[in-house]
Formats: C-alpha cells, sequence, structure tokens
C-alpha cells in the first residue's frame, strides 16, 4: 500500500472506530502483534467493491474478543451483554461497511461510484491470522490493548 | 403525530441504532418496524401504515435502490418518505437517488442531530404534520 494511500486508510479506521464505538484506535507496526493475539480465536471481515473508476477489496482481521467489545460499545450495553456477543460479527461487518464507504470517497473521489459487495465475517486460523497480519500491505491499530489489521486494495484502472 | 418509522437494513445493530438515535432525537414514535432488505421491506410497507422508512443501500436480496424503484411504482406507496441511510457518499449516487424522489440522505456515521433534521424537514419541524411527504 502506498504511504498516502496508507495515510488515508489510517485516519479513515481511526476516525470510524471513535465516532461509531467510541474506541481509540492507535496505529501500531504489524511486526509488534502479538501471535498470542490470536489464542481465543479470531475473525476476518472482508467486502469488495467495483465501479467505473476501479475495483478492489477491504479486509479487517481480529481477535474474536474484540467483536462483542465493538458491538457493546455501539449499542451502549455491557460487553457481556448476550446482545453484544450475538451481535458481536454484525458489528464488524457493519464497520467494515462504513470504513470501505468513507475509504472509496476519500480514495476515488466524491464523483466516483462503486457497488459494494455485503460485507461478510467468518472465523479464522491462527496460520491464516499469521499471513493476514504478516500481508506486507497490512495496517495494524491497537483497539483497547487488542489488535485489529486492516488491508485495503484499490486499482484505479480495474485491473485487478 | 406519532410517527410509524420502518428501518430496513441488513444490520440487526445498525437497524438498532438508528432507533435508539431516533428516540435520543425526541422524535414522536409509535412504532418502529424493521425489515433485512428491501423484499421484506415490501411486505412490512403492504400490511402496516408507515410515515417515514430509513433504507440501506447495499443489502442482499433487494437493495434500497430497488426499493425505492420499487415503491415509485406503486400508487399506494409512492407517497411514503424514503431516507436514505448509507455509507456511500458518492454525490452521483446521491443525485441519483435524490431524482429518484428520496425525502433525505444520511451518510454513515450519523449523529442524533442529522437524524432530527432531516425528519424535522420530511414531517414539517415542530408542528408535527407531514407536510412535503410527496416523494413526486
Amino acid at each position: 500500500m502506498e504511504t498516502h494511500q496508507a495515510q488515508i486508510v489510517s485516519e479513515v479506521v481511526c476516525d470510524v472506530l471513535e465516532k461509531v464505538a467510541f474506541m481509540f484506535a492507535e496505529p501500531v507496526e504489524a511486526d509488534t502483534v502479538s501471535p498470542s493475539a490470536a489464542a481465543g480465536g479470531c475473525v476476518c471481515g472482508r467486502m469488495t467493491f467495483s465501479g467505473p473508476s476501479g475495483q478492489g477489496a477491504l479486509q479487517i482481521v481480529v481477535p474474536a474478543a474484540l467483536c462483542p467489545e465493538l458491538a457493546a460499545n455501539v449499542l451502549g450495553v455491557e460487553a457481556d451483554d448476550p446482545t453484544a456477543m450475538e451481535q458481536g460479527l454484525d458489528t464488524l461487518n457493519e464497520m467494515l461497511n462504513i470504513i470501505c464507504g468513507q475509504l472509496l470517497t476519500r480514495v476515488a473521489g466524491e464523483q466516483a461510484v462503486f457497488d459494494l459487495s455485503v460485507p461478510s465475517a467468518e472465523a479464522i486460523s491462527a496460520p491464516q491470522w499469521e499471513k493476514a497480519v504478516q500481508n506486507p500491505g497490512a495496517l495494524a491499530f491497537n483497539v483497547d490493548e487488542r489488535p485489529l489489521v486492516v488491508a485495503f486494495r484499490y486499482d484505479a484502472r480495474g485491473a485487478l | 403525530m406519532a410517527l410509524n418509522v420502518l428501518l430496513v437494513d441488513d444490520s440487526r445493530t445498525t437497524r438498532a441504532v438508528i432507533a435508539k438515535t431516533l428516540r435520543l432525537a425526541q422524535i414522536p414514535i409509535n412504532n418502529i418496524y424493521e425489515a433485512a432488505n428491501g423484499r421484506d421491506a415490501l411486505d412490512v410497507l403492504a400490511s402496516n401504515w408507515i410515515d417515514l422508512v430509513f433504507a440501506d443501500i447495499n443489502m442482499p436480496v433487494m437493495s434500497g435502490i430497488e426499493l425505492v424503484d420499487r415503491m415509485n411504482a406503486d400508487g399506494l406507496l409512492q407517497s411514503v418518505p424514503v431516507v436514505i441511510c448509507s455509507t456511500e457518499g458518492s454525490v452521483t449516487r446521491i443525485e441519483d437517488l435524490k431524482a429518484k424522489g428520496v425525502s433525505g440522505y444520511i451518510r454513515k456515521p450519523f449523529t442524533p442531530e442529522e437524524i432530527r433534521a432531516v425528519v424535522d424537514q420530511i414531517i414539517g419541524g415542530q408542528d408535527g404534520n407531514p407536510s412535503s411527504a410527496n416523494r413526486e
């Protein structure tokens, strides 16, 4: 990911987490993310987009334990509230959706039109977590002492 | 007049947040109905009196844009105001939606003030009388 684009991704991720979930994301080097963060299971959310201006994808990988915390903050309930436990993946998907929408405006401009896929989140294995963290294009963040790893790919020429 | 509001979004979390925001904004609400996509929304609209619809664009089964098209093609539904509540920020798409007659556009993430402002605009401010409800 080029430096300018990485800066935009970083700003958008921090801004959306703060506005939607009242959580502060701090950018960190990916190699500081501890492999033990995946010990309790981890989740990967993905979505794609395409349009006349280009196409690409957005991926967010987090420890599974972060999902109910996100939901709790968004919904204004305790993290161990059954609603938060139940809606963790749904909330991660909506975060992905909001971040993707904001990123596309910043990267491609306000005139560009994209069709966005429906976000989808699923559990991933520890090796998949390692691969996502070690992706050279990935950006890592510390969110309330838990890692969040984002990969954004945008091809303005439409030739993925 | 208390409103019957339909929230159309595939995210249950977002539907809950909009419902909470409507209450925080002190908008008079009678009932809040929910649907996870445009198809389900049409079913709710067919069997309930709805004063205002909040709809996402990007949903499985039937998108918010197709929902608006289907409502515009229905003589009974074309006057129900629709507010699009989406992550998309494309000016081109927003202009297309306005041309289809949507009553308002709110970009996620939103604030209670933004929700209040768009509802006030649609229902006619403090008097609570729907005044500019027609989308055509």
